[in-house]
């Protein structure tokens, strides 16, 4: 059975998306173990997709306020302090759905994407393979993460 | 010519504008829908030449919206624009009658050469 992607590769994989559409590049943040906000007082969106079928995989981004601003005005094309929550999250759902599609192919799955869904902030995922990604050398991050049921290190 | 673009993300609506734009196709007249069902009402109001579909959406489907739009016109062509890219679905979409498949992510180059001998 194929492994899930390592968090190097994950993040390749998500930079290569944000790449090809907005010219953006992400690289592993240092002490991308842990979920950024983790022992941070900031509140974080998050979106996750199902992919269905044989091999059940769950796929999440988050992103802090900036980093989540970063994005949507890059695929709004708007100034990033003109993007609100809305546009946050269209652009986090829209990213992930891509994301995930990359992912699926990377493991040679032939299973189904899902819908993206918002999670509320107090349903963090955690425990998940995750990595988390900065832009260049500034504070914006993002957190990229797969869940698959039964597997050790896998969330509730 | 007459395009619709149709995606349940409005970010995406605009990259797709965008990059029309930026492959040189600046000239048509572009609307969009959220959905599928939104984008048949659309379709029956004023019938475009190409529709630029999403493959998976809430209530419908581009692949139900193909399908739905064929059964009332069957000159409007199709292309889904879509995170879908497997093999596998490229045949479905082929199959049911869309001219192109374009896997996202997508680049200016990609659309040219779907795009190119419908639009240029």
């Amino acid at each position: 059975m194929t492994e899930l992607p390592s968090s190097a590769t994950l993040t390749k994989l998500v930079s290569g998306v944000t790449e090809t559409m907005f010219g953006m590049t992400f690289e592993l943040a240092a002490g991308n173990e842990s979920p950024p906000w983790k022992n941070q007082n900031v509140a974080w969106r998050t979106v996750v997709l199902p992919i269905t079928g044989q091999r059940p995989l769950t796929v999440a981004i988050a992103s802090d306020s900036q980093g989540g601003k970063m994005l949507a005005g890059e695929m709004f094309s708007c100034p990033a302090e003109e993007a609100d929550a809305t546009m946050i999250d269209d652009a986090l759902s829209e990213l992930l759905n891509i994301i995930a599609g990359q992912v699926k192919s990377s493991m040679g799955l032939e299973q189904t994407l899902g819908l993206p869904k918002m999670l509320e902030s107090e349903t963090m995922p955690m425990g998940w393979h995750s990595a988390t990604l900065k832009h260049d050398e500034s504070a914006v991050l993002i957190w990229v993460a797969l869940n698959e049921p039964g597997q050790p290190g896998s969330g509730p | 010519m007459k395009i619709l673009i149709v995606d349940d993300s409005k970010a995406m609506r605009m990259i797709i504008r965008r990059t029309l734009r930026n492959a040189g196709y600046d000239k048509h007249t572009i609307s969009e829908a959220g959905n599928g069902v939104e984008a048949l009402a659309l379709v029956r109001g004023d019938l475009p030449d190409l529709i630029l579909t999403d493959w998976n959406m809430p209530e419908m489907s581009g692949l139900e919206l193909m399908t739905a739009v064929r059964k009332e016109a069957t000159t409007v062509k199709f292309g889904f624009i879509t995170t879908e890219g497997s093999a596998e679905k490229v045949s479905q979409a082929i199959a049911g009658g869309a001219v192109f498949l374009i896997a996202k992510p997508f680049t200016v180059e990609d659309f040219q050469k779907h795009l190119g001998g419908l639009l240029a």
